[in-house]
């Protein structure tokens, strides 16, 4: 079961929002969806890209943390904070580069995308891998994706003059070995007049 | 990386050999510390009760036979408790119980000093222990008759 990995495209996703619906089902956390179905650029296209956490290698949420409550196991996966450590801060929400980890006020805590540890660990994919009918969330054999993609699957990302390494990857055109997200190419073009 | 705040599960609850041995030594130490400070402490106060001077308590008439008066010394700290047993037999103990300080009583019918807390008895002649949790008898003091007045004095242990 470890062989299986997590495969992001967002270039396939039709904004049907089952993965929402799926994550919300889960019982550890029961009517709360902790991945983030996201427009890429709502005035302009309907196109959305599901946003789950992509499990650093490194965690900046974690490392950011004061209460020291957001801990990454053995099998690379970082979890929610620890209800008995979370001061309900921020700071994670404010530290992790892909706008992963949500404040609940409700109950003054950090949630986020755990993976579904509690079903990735005995061999079964997480809840919205399972019923993404687009198979922009995929959750498999690296072979497989291989076999079957066009892109290709890459897990470091350029955030200035620093790169993130993770453990879910993003699938991209063939030839990109990272993804660079350099903020002023994500700015509007302005014409100067 | 910080030790004291480790990104990893594993590393969180992981207690080093170096941390348990510091742990144990250091609990040890203030262990130590607590008996030597709790045992010099009561030494300091033996000494200081043996330089303290006789005091008087009352006048032989003013307590009857098997009364007794409540009395404190050397300080204002310190209860006590003066029995008369007999017409010329005065004996005087500290009130405190040897278990947990809880103030004894005189029971004259039976000739016993009573802790009401845990039913410590102790014996009213000498101030042995005859039943309950104490595991020593109750402090003793002297007692001298000096012009048809009780005076009591700290029984030093020489």
């Amino acid at each position: 079961m470890n062989d299986l990995e997590f495969f992001i495209d967002p270039s396939r996703c039709i904004g049907c929002e089952a993965c929402v619906q799926a994550c919300m089902e889960c019982d550890t956390h029961r009517g709360r969806s902790m991945i983030h179905l996201e427009f890429v650029d709502r005035a302009a296209t309907t196109q959305t890209g599901p946003v789950v956490c992509m499990h650093c290698e490194d965690p900046a949420c974690a490392q950011v943390c004061p209460a020291d409550a957001i801990k990454q196991t053995e099998d690379g996966i970082v979890h929610s904070s620890m209800k008995s450590r979370c001061i309900g801060c921020s700071n994670c929400v404010l530290a992790c580069p892909f706008g992963v980890p949500r404040y609940v006020a409700t109950i003054d805590q950090m949630m986020k995308c755990d993976m579904c540890f509690d079903r990735t660990s005995i061999g079964k994919r997480p809840m919205c891998a399972t019923v993404c009918p687009s198979q922009a969330l995929f959750f498999g054999a690296a072979e497989d994706v291989r076999r079957m993609r066009r892109e290709q699957p890459v897990e470091q990302f350029q955030f200035g003059a620093q790169m993130v390494r993770t453990k879910v990857h993003i699938m991209v055109a063939p030839g990109m070995d990272h993804l660079d997200f350099d903020i002023a190419d994500h700015m509007p073009e302005l014409e100067y007049v | 990386m910080s030790r004291e705040f480790p990104v990893r599960a594993d590393e969180d609850t992981y207690v080093t050999r170096r941390e348990f041995t510091k742990f144990l030594g250091l609990t040890s130490l203030a262990f130590f510390l607590g008996t030597a400070l709790a045992a010099g402490r009561r030494l300091w106060k033996k000494i200081a009760a043996n330089q303290t001077e006789a005091a008087r308590v009352a006048a032989v008439n003013e307590i009857p036979v098997g009364g007794y008066a409540l009395f404190r010394y050397p300080t204002g700290d310190d209860p006590c408790i003066l029995l008369r047993l007999a017409e010329a037999r005065f004996v005087a103990y500290s009130q405190e119980c040897a278990h947990l300080s809880c103030p004894v009583m005189f029971n004259a019918a039976t000739r016993q000093l009573e802790c009401p807390c845990h039913k410590g008895l102790f014996s009213a002649e000498d101030g042995r222990v005859i039943a309950g949790p104490p595991k020593r008898g109750l402090d003793a003091l002297r007692v001298s008759i000096r012009r048809d007045e009780v005076w009591v004095k700290h029984e030093s242990e020489s």
